[in-house]
């Protein structure tokens, strides 16, 4: 598989929206609107998943379920030791920088749907609930390696301010955040409804799914674009830290996808793509509340303007590729 | 009957609207306008796209003596390495029921 595996619709709006950024193009989209495209791609995918899992295995939807914590807690900790490795990044900005990447981005992995769609490969479903899964862990991770930060820092600088880590609205708001709601209730609605009544949503679950998520994408390419601005300003080692994490995070996601839950090639590529990806939707508002001490800037600009590119344009085929190989 | 008061503008992340209007809640400040702005500053592109990425403005009019305990409570916040960006004009009040 070579280029034409990236030549799909969907991938090719998110070129086309950084490059309209980069020839300074007056291109926007109505206020409000790419809000609107994520809350029925989330939908979509819901009752699509919710669908499919309501004649799924119990016991590997559990297995799943397990894994998906693990990896959300895994994750975080792998990159926190990275940034932290000979004092590169400072602490709070290091945990407020992975706990992004333990968690997931649902553009990426509509993203790799599509493409699994386009290119005609089955995959399981058990990755859309893992994906509803990994939010919550690594905003736990992050929140808790910040408060471990804060507290050695506090020895260190005995006048330093004095910051309580507010878990209990934080962890309320990572729980009950609108995604998760929204993707959660959408995959019960799937899962209770009859196939018929079921039926009579299918054109818009299905049939418009790759068009909305064309104009997702090319909103996000121009929002990718608009971030790359600020790779002088993250630096070098964080811009590193942004291509080498998700292959890190990838080739664990392909692991426990092929070896621990024996899934085909499909679903393992959607666990190394949630494995890869980082979030830049539900973990933000978590770490700015949480984690005050660390630049939104890095994290926004590495989630956006780094990781995601990369992992649209070369981690989806490269993952495709890596897990027809490592399953044989 | 006119009057003059301070007015305040907050410029904060979205995220942290709720703990403005706390801040307002516990000082007794019933009255107080907001709105979602964009712009670019310490904590990068303020796009708009995400809820992380907004900001929101609050405004408000206040008494001059009622300042001190509004900046004390927003520099316990901005040590804390929240950004609260503050600033504040004289203004002349218009609306007479609001002078009292």
């Amino acid at each position: 598989m070579g280029l034409d595996a990236i030549l799909i619709p969907a991938i090719l709006f998110f070129a086309l929206g950084v490059f309209a950024k980069v020839i300074k193009s007056d291109l926007k989209f109505p206020e409000g609107l790419s809000k609107g495209l994520s809350l029925y791609l989330l939908i979509a995918i819901g009752l699509k998943g919710g669908a499919e899992l309501a004649n799924a295995e119990l016991g590997l939807a559990i297995k799943s379920i397990m894994w998906a914590i693990v990896l959300g807690f895994l994750t975080p900790i792998i990159g926190y030791m990275i940034l932290r490795f000979r004092d590169k990044i400072d602490r709070m900005n290091a945990a407020a920088i992975t706990a992004h990447y333990g968690s997931v981005s649902a553009g990426t992995f509509l993203t790799a749907i599509a493409f699994l769609d386009v290119s005609g490969i089955e995959y399981e479903t058990y990755p859309i609930i893992m994906m509803v899964i990994m939010e919550t862990p690594a905003i736990i991770i992050g929140l808790l390696l910040a408060a471990l930060a804060r507290k050695k820092l506090q020895q260190l600088d005995e006048g330093a301010e004095q910051i309580k880590t507010p878990w209990k609205s934080l962890l309320h708001e990572a729980i009950t955040n609108g995604s998760v709601v929204l993707l959660l209730g959408s995959m019960f609605i799937g899962a209770i409804a009859s196939p018929e009544a079921m039926a009579k949503v299918y054109p818009f679950s299905h049939e418009i799914f790759m068009g909305v998520l064309c104009l997702f994408l090319l909103d996000l390419g121009m929002e990718a674009a608009r971030r790359m601005k600020a790779f002088k300003e993250v630096g070098v080692t964080l811009v590193a830290f942004g291509i080498i994490m998700p292959l890190i995070g990838g080739t664990i996601g392909m692991v426990v996808a092929a070896s621990f839950l024996g899934f085909g090639v499909g679903g393992t590529l959607l666990v190394a793509i949630l494995g890869a990806s980082a979030s830049y939707i539900a973990v933000p508002p978590a770490m700015r509340m949480g984690v005050p001490e660390a630049n939104p800037s890095y994290y926004l600009t590495l989630a956006l303007g780094v990781t995601f590119p990369f992992n649209v344009l070369i981690g989806i085929p490269l993952f495709y590729n890596l897990s027809i190989w490592y399953i044989g | 009957m006119n009057c003059h008061q301070k007015m305040i503008q907050i410029i904060t992340s979205n995220t942290l609207e709720s703990r403005v209007k706390k801040i307002f809640r516990k000082l007794g400040i019933k009255s107080f306008t907001f709105f979602t702005v964009n712009g670019e500053g310490d904590s990068g592109v303020q796009s708009g796209h995400f809820d992380a990425d907004s900001n929101v403005l609050f405004m408000l009019m206040l008494q001059e003596e009622a300042m001190p305990a509004l900046m004390a409570e927003l520099n316990q916040d901005i040590k804390k390495g929240y950004h609260h960006f503050v600033f504040s004009v004289n203004a002349e009040l218009h609306s007479s029921y609001k002078c009292k």
